[in-house]
């Protein structure tokens, strides 16, 4: 009992906020529609929002480090676009393989942002929003837009998307089922988590997050943390426009693209900090849930789709005032001035 | 031998804005040997004169918030959402607008638009200035509340069909110049007054280069952050008067293509990403480069992808031309201070 309390008190205030906002919505919900307290919404949000999650991670990376990247959206398709034209050129049919390649141009497109965030010492924010046109726009001029189905790719390729990790039958007969995704969540949660907070690098990335001069007297090389970063970010950016490729069995070249603020605002509404050092994948899942909740169910209590921004965007404000005015106060306090 | 130094001094007073000025030279050059004739004919300027000013008054303002440090992902969301709420009224979603004078509906609306405006950048200029968040994400913040508020009222749709004399205002010419351009033009002037020639310029350059040191040199920097914010927000609404009044309706993601490219003209304009250092002169002349490229890129037929492509390296490729300049300039510094030394 006097671990628990003391796990509690250790949660920060933004997260408690929002787990506390995220339960008191929900009973909101459940109250009006109980059809919302289901399996099968649980199971749809894991379906439709493993990608987000995953690709939300990196960003957190990246956001730790002191940086931004706001060409992941582009990294991801485009990288999964290469690996399909790949995997049917070569007649490559085996998920495993499939992974590895995408992680590897995903990780490549990460190398080039983070190179050039080094070689021209300007913002990342307009460095990344450069090379995600670039990427963008090269991809379609040479592989052109045209959507590629699942079938096409191969078979086992679409059956992965589409066949579930496990069926629960319901009492009426319904079946509900989970898909493979979120293993790939959870073995990218276990790795991220290792990497961040039992590394070198990881703590490295820390560190530099908070002052990059300071990191760099202590003796990392800030360069290298840098393509630390900013690789996993790219890596885990192209798993995601695989997942959401698998998700819909279909490879849309066009798609995704645009939603690359979405998943910086999921970030920040975790209570990461903008100018990077603190951030937590708890965090950042409970971000990703707050937008997957209200994306799947304000249907169910009974107001159009289109309210969901003005949600999103009320508790994303909320969000980031409550963490920019902690670390003011903080800062204060320590005579940092900052606007 | 005279003419040449001074040139020489000319360059390297501002390095940027001269890059700029070949850039642009280079382009209009590069321009007139493809496509001459085609490009450079009177019905092409006056499309121009049209459709420049809604980009230009948010390049503008986008301009002024780099160069104090910042930077605003709302101001295409702020125009929106004010030219939204303008719209419905106009449309007569609100109230019946036959009964109300005409002219006194259309000037009010135009007021209650900038007012609008007015406020969604005040509210970022409170929230970077009294929470201290980072600009970029309050902004971002504010941009998806706007887009937010501007989809729960339209539910999605296009509002159009406005009453004519509020049309007036996009088609109207003075002079053979078009009324939104003049428009534009009047509020460059301002601005350009503002930041050469008073104190409050002066003081957000400052601001760009070093906060802290504005700060205690008794500069009130969160006053500033939210006159500045509000200036950007009302620019936005004017931008968002332009637009309605010109396309005579108003959407959700109109004008989304514009974030990037105002970036990439202030950056192309000699604005330093950081802050600190840039000018409003140097923005006009690069949209205009902007806009020539664009009008030979769909004279080209480019499809959207390769336009973004084409914007993209652009950007890049500023910066790196800057870059490499200031590193030889700086190194050239060296060189004769070693000379002198000597």
């Amino acid at each position: 009992m006097e671990k628990l309390k003391k796990r509690i008190k250790n949660i920060p205030n933004t997260e408690k906020y929002l787990i506390v906002i995220i339960l008191l919505y929900s009973l909101v919900v459940s109250a009006i529609n109980p059809s919302f307290l289901s399996l099968e919404t649980l199971f749809d949000i894991c379906r439709s929002w493993s990608g987000m999650f995953i690709i939300a991670i990196g960003t957190l990376v990246v956001m730790i480090s002191g940086g931004i990247d706001v060409s992941s959206t582009a990294v991801a398709i485009v990288s999964a676009h290469i690996t399909v034209r790949l995997i049917i050129a070569w007649n490559i049919d085996n998920v495993l393989v499939t992974i590895i390649m995408v992680i590897f141009f995903g990780g490549a497109m990460g190398l080039i942002n983070a190179c050039l965030v080094q070689l021209l010492k300007v913002e990342p924010f307009i460095i990344t929003l450069g090379t995600g046109n670039v990427f963008f726009g090269l991809s379609t001029m040479l592989l052109g837009a045209i959507q590629i189905p699942g079938a096409a790719i191969g078979k086992k390729f679409a059956a992965f998307g589409s066949d579930p990790l496990l069926t629960v039958t319901m009492t009426d007969g319904t079946q509900v089922k989970l898909t493979k995704f979120v293993v790939i969540v959870l073995i990218v949660v276990l790795i991220t988590w290792f990497f961040l907070r039992r590394t070198t690098v990881g703590r490295g990335i820390f560190a530099m997050g908070c002052s990059e001069e300071a990191a760099k007297r202590v003796g990392y090389n800030t360069f290298f943390l840098k393509i630390a970063a900013y690789v996993y970010a790219g890596a885990l950016a192209g798993v995601m426009g695989m997942v959401s490729t698998w998700k819909v069995n279909q490879l849309t070249p066009i798609s995704l693209v645009g939603d690359e603020l979405t998943i910086i605002a999921a970030v920040v509404i975790g209570g990461t900090l903008p100018n990077g050092g603190r951030g937590k994948i708890f965090g950042a899942f409970l971000g990703i849930l707050v937008m997957a909740i209200f994306d799947s169910t304000l249907v169910l209590i009974g107001l159009s789709s289109s309210w969901k921004l003005l949600f999103t965007g009320i508790v994303l404000l909320l969000s980031i005032c409550a963490t920019s005015y902690q670390q003011r106060v903080k800062n204060r306090k320590n005579f940092i001035f900052t606007e | 031998m005279m003419k040449r130094k001074k040139l020489k001094q000319i360059i390297k007073l501002d390095l940027s804005f001269s890059v700029l000025m070949i850039a642009t030279l280079a382009i209009c050059i590069f321009l007139a040997i493809a496509l001459g004739g085609r490009l450079y004919s009177g019905a092409v300027f006056l499309g121009m004169a049209y459709s420049i000013p809604e980009f230009a008054l948010i390049s503008i303002a986008m301009t002024m918030v780099i160069i104090m440090g910042g930077i605003d992902l709302s101001l295409v969301a702020n125009a929106n959402m004010s030219g939204m709420i303008g719209a419905m009224i106009l449309s007569g979603a609100f109230f019946d607008i036959s009964k109300v004078n005409i002219y006194i509906l259309v000037m009010g609306t135009i007021l209650l638009v900038l007012l609008i405006a007015a406020l969604g950048g005040l509210i970022n200029g409170l929230i970077i200035s009294r929470f201290s968040a980072v600009p970029m994400i309050a902004t971002l913040g504010t941009m998806t509340l706007y887009n937010g508020i501007t989809t729960a009222l339209s539910k999605g749709k296009a509002v159009a069909n406005f009453p004519k004399e509020f049309l007036m205002l996009g088609t109207q010419k003075v002079a053979g110049i078009p009324l939104v351009f003049l428009i534009m033009l009047i509020a460059f002037m301002i601005m350009v007054f503002c930041f050469n020639r008073t104190g409050y310029g002066q003081k957000l350059y400052l601001m760009g280069e070093n906060c802290a040191a504005s700060r205690f040199s008794g500069i009130n920097n969160e006053k500033n952050i939210c006159i500045t914010y509000t200036i950007a927000g009302l620019l936005s609404g004017i931008a968002s008067i332009v637009i309605i009044a010109r396309s005579n309706s108003a959407k959700v993601g109109y004008g989304e293509t514009y974030l990037l490219q105002s970036v990439l003209v202030a950056v192309l304009g000699g604005v330093s990403p950081s802050g600190g250092k840039g000018k409003l002169e140097g923005t006009l002349l690069a949209i205009f480069a902007i806009y020539l490229l664009q009008n030979a890129f769909n004279l080209w037929q480019f499809t959207t992808f390769t336009k973004k492509f084409m914007w993209g390296i652009m950007l890049l490729l500023v910066m790196f031309i800057t870059q490499i300049t200031e590193k030889y300039m700086n190194r050239l510094q060296k060189k004769k201070k070693i000379s002198k030394n000597e």
